[in-house]
């Protein structure tokens, strides 16, 4: 294969510009700074993997309706029934899950800035092995910046991307982590020689030192510290919309906390869902060998059951309300369902992705999963889902369903 | 025989390496992450959208290295500039050096914080958060300016401690290794930043 003269004639200049390795000159960067980041990056990188995994499996997605992207069949074979207990076992997953993300920013970025100069390596690639290395590189780097510009869009209800969340989000996680493990079996046993100075003439001269090092204005351990020190900062304005209580005001930068934002958030208000305030009317349908039709005073003559449980949202806020209801298993028993059943809840909200849920029947039978009437001893707010809405014990906020008017049990 | 073998395929493997560049697990590895990451990728072509998630993702993979980067150089750059002068030499003072990450930590916290939440701070996704909370975004503007003055403030509080405790040291003799301010003299390297 013969190249134009022009490209020829170029190549035979190269390295030029950033190609050229004197081009760099922080003397802050060393293979061994790059390690110490790595290293601390990858316990962050192993918890958001599995909790986003395990929040995906939250969702029961095997259940008709609950999946939001219903193609990835090749993703079932780890799906299991999500657990009721630990109530809060949602809460800490997405907690996790959001709040490591948001600590994870400025870390990678100092990690991105430290490797700098061999994303410009002249010759580019020296051997197929680091053709494809590379490649599995594109994957890591794009997968990571793509999950957080992604995920910190989403939970700012920032819809400019124009696709669906779920989709881009759990499609770009695989090809992250398909680089994410690629680059972890390749270097890791490097970077841990690195970090305690123990390299062997194999790993070869520290790449990222600048051979015409310039001014020193930070120490190596300074970029550490700086990485380390914002990710503190960064998560600490914003976690206290996951841990709740007084911490919720401190949380300056984060989508549902702060000062003067409210103690438990709505995820959808009434005016949007178009729901109106029930009149008397209102009649909840139950469907099982049986079908009845109830009224709020009949639900609310029923035995009452309270419970303090998390309300956790996939975007990563949480808060613990004091629930009063019904038990859904003792709705079940009405339409002559004994024994455990799964259940399908619908809501009067006429659209929307999550009008519906299904539950498996560890969820129904749970003591604490409610058909709940009343929060904190007062009814529901009509933004909260009056006259009934489900509670869930460790379920995603979402499949809590508000507004609801229809509950079928099936065997 | 056996031997035979034996020799045959070490032979066979230290072709494959000097061809291939590495050992036959590597190739493994990399063919098994190529299968997993194309599928996410043909699913992406499946849905109504492919164009725009391989653009974005495409952003995503540049937007660091080939705009952010050179962006936050060039800042840094004239934050040194400002801080040590146009020709500052080969090498400056403790306290210019202080000086130059006593700015440079605040405000790299501030352009994060900013990059990280940049729909609420300029009120973008007003309609849709209103839509779901019920809420306006109007405070996080106030919150973000509060951060950033916390910040500057905050590193300037404690560079002026560090200035007025080495200023007590220099005076009382405790530490001859301490310059102040005033005589800022170059100190010796950290271990940390030993040159090659």
């Amino acid at each position: 294969m013969k190249l134009p003269a022009r490209i020829q004639q170029l190549l035979s200049l190269m390295p030029l510009g950033p190609f050229r390795r004197s081009f760099w000159k922080s003397p802050a960067r060393s293979r061994r700074v790059t390690a110490a980041l790595g290293l601390l990056l990858l316990p962050l990188l192993t918890i958001i993997i599995v909790t986003g995994l395990l929040s995906y499996a939250a969702y029961n997605p095997r259940l008709p309706g609950n999946d939001s992207t219903p193609d990835a069949h090749a993703l079932h074979f780890y799906f299991f029934n999500w657990p009721v207990a630990p109530s809060w076992l949602y809460r800490l997953n997405q907690g996790l899950h959001v709040a490591i993300g948001v600590a994870l920013v400025p870390i990678v970025l100092v990690k991105l800035w430290s490797v700098l100069p061999s994303l410009f390596k002249w010759p580019a690639v020296k051997s197929p092995a680091e053709a494809l290395e590379r490649l599995s590189l594109a994957a890591l780097v794009g997968g990571i910046l793509f999950e957080l510009v992604t995920g910190l869009l989403n939970i700012s209800s920032d819809y400019v991307f124009g696709f669906s969340f779920y989709t881009a989000h759990l499609y770009g996680a695989i090809v992250f982590i398909a680089g994410f493990v690629v680059h972890v079996g390749l270097k890791l046993r490097l970077a841990f020689r690195a970090v305690r100075r123990k390299e062997t003439a194999a790993d070869g001269p520290d790449e990222l030192l600048a051979p015409e090092p310039g001014l020193t204005t930070i120490s190596r351990r300074g970029i550490v510290a700086v990485a380390g020190g914002s990710s503190l900062i960064v998560v600490g304005l914003y976690a206290g919309q996951t841990i709740g209580g007084p911490f919720r005001k401190t949380a300056l930068l984060s989508p549902r906390g702060g000062p003067g934002a409210p103690g438990f958030p709505i995820n959808r208000t009434a005016r949007t869902a178009g729901v109106e305030h029930a009149s008397d009317d209102y009649r909840l349908t139950v469907i099982g060998k049986t079908t009845l039709q109830m009224s709020r005073a009949e639900l609310l003559a029923m035995p009452q059951v309270t419970a303090d449980l998390p309300i956790a949202c996939v975007e990563g806020w949480s808060s613990v309300q004091t629930w009063t209801g019904v038990p859904l298993f003792e709705l079940a028993k009405l339409v002559g369902h004994e024994e455990p059943v799964g259940a399908y809840i619908e809501s009067l909200e006429k659209s929307g992705a999550y009008r519906h849920v299904s539950l498996a029947r560890n969820q129904t039978g749970a003591r604490h999963t409610l058909l709940a009437l009343k929060c904190a001893g007062k009814d529901l707010t009509l933004d909260h889902g009056y006259p009934a809405r489900l509670i869930i014990p460790a379920a995603p906020g979402v499949h809590n369903t508000k507004w609801v008017n229809k509950v079928t049990f099936d065997a | 025989m056996r031997e035979r073998l034996k020799h045959l395929s070490v032979r066979g493997r230290a072709e494959f390496n000097s061809k291939y560049g590495s050992n036959p697990a590597h190739l493994i590895l990399l063919i098994i992450a190529a299968v997993v990451a194309g599928y996410a990728v043909i699913q992406w072509l499946h849905a109504p959208t492919p164009v725009r998630l391989l653009v974005w993702f495409a952003a995503a993979l540049i937007g660091h290295d080939l705009i952010a980067a050179p962006l936050y150089i060039g800042v840094d750059k004239l934050l040194i500039r400002a801080v040590a002068g146009a020709d500052p030499g080969p090498v400056i003072s403790r306290w210019r050096r202080a000086a130059i990450n006593h700015l440079r930590f605040p405000l790299f916290v501030s352009v994060v914080t900013f990059v990280m939440w940049y729909p609420l701070i300029l009120r973008r996704s007003d309609a849709a958060y209103f839509r779901a909370s019920g809420q306006h975004q109007d405070r996080y503007l106030g919150n973000w300016m509060l951060v950033v003055a916390g910040l500057f403030i905050g590193s300037l509080i404690i560079f002026l401690v560090r200035l007025a405790l080495a200023a007590g040291q220099s005076r009382t003799g405790a530490s001859p290794r301490e310059t102040t301010p005033l005589e800022s003299s170059p100190t010796p390297r950290e271990p940390g930043t030993s040159q090659p």
